[in-house]
């Protein structure tokens, strides 16, 4: 999957949110809740940090699993938001 | 001789005051009454459940009608009437332990009724549930307790065989709590509406502000007989 917004920045601020080691692990399409990598309170953060970083505002609306159960799937979603 | 002036507690309270002193009673107000937009979220049953972890070692406790009373050494006793009114209603609960001691709870119910804190009425046919006071002790927060929590009570309609969909509700300023429910366990929106909320207390539903019409909160939704029929 190419997306703008690197999978390499998501795993960034992954990786100070859950430690670089498990990040090192995941894959881009592992699915994160479902394995376990990380939970709603992590979830949160990241989302707070992208939205900064990102200057998008995650809403009701985005609140699907689809958009953020890998890291490749945040990637994708977060181009669709900012249009690219 | 000096004069004391005399102000009466009516003279105060119609007293011009300066804009700071305005902005100051405002924030109390509404502190004391809010209109919260809130969601209604379903979960069908047929949805997987994620596997969950709280950080903590948690232990849980399920409460039925006619089980043991073995709830009342966990919760404390101010909240003794609460659990004897849900476990009058058929509802079921599970109670996180941290330590041996009362770390929070989440409950479901079968039955139609008010929920006396957010006064919200979730109507339900007969094959849904409603998920409610999931509640977990602020100083245990965030440590996954309430996932523990959520997915014990979804694992319960889910093997109970007679329950399609359950309901919830989430204020939509509850960023933790959404996305615990829409993307961790994938609830899905299906209306939403303001609440007035009384002294971070009380509750109810401003009136007509459920979108769209159709819904758990409204007279037509899968718990009215038109609906049924049409599904049928």
């Amino acid at each position: 999957m190419t997306t703008s917004t690197s999978t390499a920045q998501i795993r960034d601020i992954l990786a100070s949110i859950i430690g670089s080691d498990v990040v090192q692990t995941t894959s881009d399409d592992e699915l994160v809740f479902q394995e376990g990598v990380i939970d709603s309170m992590h979830l949160v953060e990241l989302v707070a940090t992208l939205e900064d970083q990102c200057g998008v505002t995650v809403d009701g609306a985005d609140l699907q699993p689809e958009n953020f159960e890998s890291i490749s799937a945040m990637a994708a979603y977060l181009d669709r938001k900012s249009g690219r | 001789m000096s004069v004391r002036p005399i102000v009466t507690r009516r003279m105060a309270r119609i007293a011009p005051r300066s804009g700071r002193d305005q902005r100051i009673d405002l924030t109390k107000l509404r502190r004391v009454l809010e209109v919260v937009k809130t969601d209604v979220v379903e979960w069908p049953t047929t949805r997987s459940l994620p596997p969950v972890k709280a950080r903590v070692p948690t232990e849980l406790l399920r409460v039925e009608p006619g089980s043991a009373s073995q709830w009342r050494a966990i919760v404390p006793a101010r909240q003794h009437r609460d659990v004897e009114t849900f476990l009058r209603r058929g509802d079921v609960g599970y109670l996180a332990t941290v330590g041996g001691e009362f770390a929070g709870w989440v409950w479901m119910s079968r039955q139609t009724h008010r929920d006396p804190w957010s006064g919200l009425t979730i109507r339900l046919a007969d094959d849904e549930a409603y998920s409610y006071a999931l509640w977990v002790k602020e100083d245990l927060r965030p440590q996954g307790i309430a996932a523990v929590l959520m997915t014990a009570i979804l694992k319960e309609a889910k093997e109970a065989g007679n329950i399609a969909r359950v309901y919830g509700w989430v204020d939509q300023h509850n960023r933790q709590s959404a996305f615990l429910l829409r993307i961790v366990f994938g609830f899905a929106h299906v209306q939403s509406l303001q609440r007035l909320h009384l002294a971070r207390r009380w509750g109810g539903q401003v009136p007509f502000s459920a979108r769209p019409a159709f819904g758990p909160l409204s007279r037509a939704g899968h718990h009215a007989a038109e609906a049924q029929r049409d599904r049928l």
